[in-house]
């Protein structure tokens, strides 16, 4: 780990320890507060600022710099659009050439006050999440699935067309298009059914044809890294509460951690945690330096692996808090459920598994 | 894989081991046990003279005074270039290593060149028929008598034994003490009078593994590797060598047993045969653990270099091996089906006759070198420090 990513983590650290205390996040995972406060703290203390291209007045750093931090969101179970301000702008400014006005869109988000959603069916590969096309200038269908849709100022979309995939920035509040908040039962994050009946594409389009889909694919790639980070970060916290737990509960007049079947559940899940700390340094350690294709390789693998590890070690950890793991009040069921939320997004292991014995197999 | 970054002399290695492999005949390995030990015994001579085996042992020692990440890129490019290992792995990764570190320079003199170069074969007589997991509670005796010691007593699942020319046999040289603290360390020449070898037939069909039988042996006092009684602690180190060095080479065989894999379902499938739905996410599995693994090891590597060994993430390292290796030959054989039953029969698109014989062999590995349990209770114990019972 690069000593950029040492002092994002100690930035990212301190504010959280300062700003994100017990109530405020019972409140968000709650759903009591729509997180806008948090957001712009951390948008003042220069986080959506961090993977943005200097030239475009951001710090410059790599995203491989960002991994650790994520993990720790995981830890704390930070919730909020990490993923939507802090990675997929900065690859968007970097990897394409926008027009001076969406460059200007882009930009604001960095504020804080402005939010980006991210319209994409490839969050899933065996469920459809819905379609969306353009066809004469226009973008119709709908995508049931979009995180932080029902507070964003701006959508990126993915579309088809008949040339090929697109890349779209549309206002949310353009005509033609409806965000429709739904239910959700990922603690903290809102979701929304995105739909688009004519809505004008002329202005909106960032990219298309082959260079839509290497952006795209980037994006995915970096999305999968930072979901599987923070499920490493959740794990891990999974894991200490389950320590502090079996070294002070006792039965039979001893600590439960005495007994041989519980020891041996702790040390397979410790083992878990490591190899997926272990994966997530080297994902990061090799992002700088791999070709397109590789990254999303190692994306998937880490992804598969964190979303099926980390679930094991979420329900060991439950099993081994006995009757208190089961409580809503106890926050161990938060980190499951996020744990399962997560697993899903941008595939679960059986999902990316098979994906990447398709692209092996064609390789 | 790829090399570490900023590091352009492993680079500059790796290239001139490819270079070698390149240029050097590369034996094929026979099926028959006794010939295949032949060849490849051959063949880590043949390696040992163009400086390939004990890479990262100092030069003192026989070796190439390199670091544990030549070694890595070494066993990567052999890997790669379909070249099999030295035959004497539980020399050279097991038991050498540890009489490195606590032989005398006599000892070292007179043992590491021939255990090098593969003249002189090692076995590792830890286990007995009544300690297993419970290692210490062995109980072959070594007495002493004059200026030798007396070695009377039986091991059981002694790998090699019978092609090796040395034992490293643990034995009781105190049977007041507590158990721990009765045991050395001796190095025994297998040729000795009263030892005998019965080799015993594995799963696979292939007899590796071997009872020894030491009936009143005669030992010279001078074989004794370290203190007297002081055996145990030299055990932990080998046994963490065991978790740790040879878990590195096999880690590089699963990487490309996975992609042979590949790409025979590749073959099978432009030759028109049938792929099971169920093939890509198995394979994808299978590469998945691999990655896993040899991202572990990265980790692994820097504690090796750092000299934090042995350690209790020897065992972290041990249990992931373990799941990394079934899971591998399990996931690749089970797409056999039932022509898993028919081992020359193409059907399936794979290998069935290799497939099927590593998946039974990988059911070893979550015994030897301490049973996956055993590695679980080290880890609550020294890792996670829970209190005990
Ligand atoms: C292919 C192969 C090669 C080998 N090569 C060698 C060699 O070269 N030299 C050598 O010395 N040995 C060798 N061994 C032996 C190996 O180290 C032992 O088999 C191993 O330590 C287990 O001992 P055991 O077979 O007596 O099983 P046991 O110790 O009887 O174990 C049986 C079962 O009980 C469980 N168990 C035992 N104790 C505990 C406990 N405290 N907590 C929880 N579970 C427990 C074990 O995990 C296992 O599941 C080899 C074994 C194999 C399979």
């Amino acid at each position: 780990m690069g000593s950029a990513a040492d002092d994002v983590l100690t930035a990212v650290t301190a504010f959280l320890d300062h700003r994100y205390g017990d109530g405020i996040r019972l409140a968000l995972l709650e759903g009591n507060d729509d997180g806008a406060s948090l957001r712009q703290a951390a948008a003042a203390d220069g986080w959506f600022d961090l993977a943005v291209p200097e030239k475009h007045g951001g710090v410059g750093l790599a995203l491989n710099d960002l991994v650790p931090a994520f993990r720790l969101f995981g830890e704390r179970l930070a919730v909020g659009p990490f993923v939507e301000q802090m990675v997929l702008p900065a690859l968007l400014l970097s990897e394409l050439n926008l027009d001076e006005a969406t460059r200007l869109r882009i930009q604001a988000l960095r504020s804080g006050t402005h939010l980006l959603a991210w319209a994409d069916p490839g969050i899933s590969l065996d469920w459809c999440a819905g379609t969306v096309s353009t066809r004469n200038g226009r973008l119709n269908g709908e995508i049931r699935l979009v995180r932080y849709a029902p507070h964003c100022s701006e959508l990126l979309v993915v579309a088809d067309s008949p040339a090929g995939a697109q890349l779209c920035l549309v206002a949310a509040a353009a005509s033609g298009l409806s965000i429709e908040s739904i239910e959700s039962a990922d603690p903290g994050v809102p979701l929304a059914i995105v739909r688009f009946v004519d809505v004008p594409a002329s202005s909106a389009v960032m990219a298309d044809g082959m260079d839509a889909m290497r952006v795209i694919a980037l994006m995915r790639a970096w999305s999968r890294i930072m979901f599987a980070a923070e499920l490493t970060g959740m794990a891990r916290r999974a894991l200490t509460l389950t320590l502090d737990h079996i070294v002070t509960r006792e039965q039979f007049g001893a600590p439960i951690a005495t007994f041989q079947a519980v020891r041996q559940i702790a040390a397979t899940a410790a083992q878990r945690v490591i190899l997926l700390e272990n994966f997530s340094e080297a994902v990061a350690e090799d992002a700088s330096t791999q070709s397109a294709d590789l990254l999303s390789l190692s994306a998937m693998a880490f992804k598969a692996a964190a979303g099926e590890l980390a679930r094991g070690v979420g329900e060991d950890a439950i099993q081994l808090h006995g009757g208190i793991g089961f409580t809503y009040e106890y926050e161990l069921q938060w980190y499951y459920k996020r744990i399962l939320a997560l697993r899903t997004w941008y595939g679960d292991e059986i999902e990316l598994m098979a994906e990447i014995g398709r692209l092996r197999l064609a390789a | 894989m790829t090399d570490p970054p900023h590091d352009p002399t492993l680079a500059d290695y790796r290239a001139s081991v490819r270079d070698w492999l390149a240029a050097t005949d590369i034996p094929s390995v026979p099926l028959d046990l006794d010939h295949r030990f032949e060849v490849l015994k051959a063949w880590q001579g043949t390696l040992y003279d163009a400086g390939w085996v004990g890479i990262s042992w100092s030069r003192e020692s026989g070796g190439q005074g390199l670091t544990p990440l030549h070694q890595l890129v070494f066993s990567e490019e052999l890997a790669r270039a379909r070249a099999p290992m030295p035959i004497g792995l539980i020399g050279l990764d097991v038991v050498g290593p540890s009489i490195d570190t606590y032989a005398s320079s006599e000892q070292r003199a007179r043992l590491l060149p021939p255990l090098l170069s593969g003249d002189e074969m090692w076995c590792q007589g830890f286990s007995e028929p009544n300690a297993g997991s419970d290692l210490a509670s062995l109980r072959t005796t070594a007495k002493i008598d004059g200026d030798r010691f007396v070695v009377n007593g039986q091991k059981v699942w002694t790998s090699w034994a019978h092609k090796a020319r040395w034992c490293a046999l643990l034995a009781r040289t105190d049977s007041d003490a507590p158990k721990h603290r009765g045991i050395s360390y001796i190095a025994v020449d297998m040729a000795t009078p009263g030892v005998s070898v019965r080799p015993l037939v594995q799963m696979t069909g292939d007899s590796e593994f071997c009872e020894v039988f030491f009936d009143d042996v005669e030992v010279p006092r001078g074989n004794l590797i370290g203190d007297l009684n002081a055996g145990w602690t030299i055990a932990q180190d080998t046994l963490s060598h065991e978790r740790g060095s040879y878990t590195l080479r096999r880690m590089v065989e699963y990487d490309v047993a996975v992609e042979e894999a590949f790409a025979e379902i590749r073959r099978h499938r432009s030759a028109g045969g049938t792929v099971a739905p169920r093939t890509l996410e198995q394979l994808g599995r299978a590469y998945v653990s691999v990655r896993g693994l040899e991202a572990q090891t990265r980790k692994t590597m820097a504690r090796k270099v750092r000299g934090e060994v042995p350690s209790p993430y020897d065992s972290v390292d041990k249990l992931s091996l373990n799941e990394v290796e079934q899971r591998v030959y399990s996931s690749i054989s089970d797409l056999l089906g039932p022509f898993r039953l028919t081992p020359h029969d193409p059907s399936a698109g794979l290998d069935s006759a290799r497939w099927v014989k590593d998946h039974y062999y990988s059911r070893a590995v979550s015994i030897y070198g301490g049973t996956s349990q055993v590695q679980r209770n080290i880890i609550a114990d020294r890792l996670l420090e829970l209190p005990r019972g």
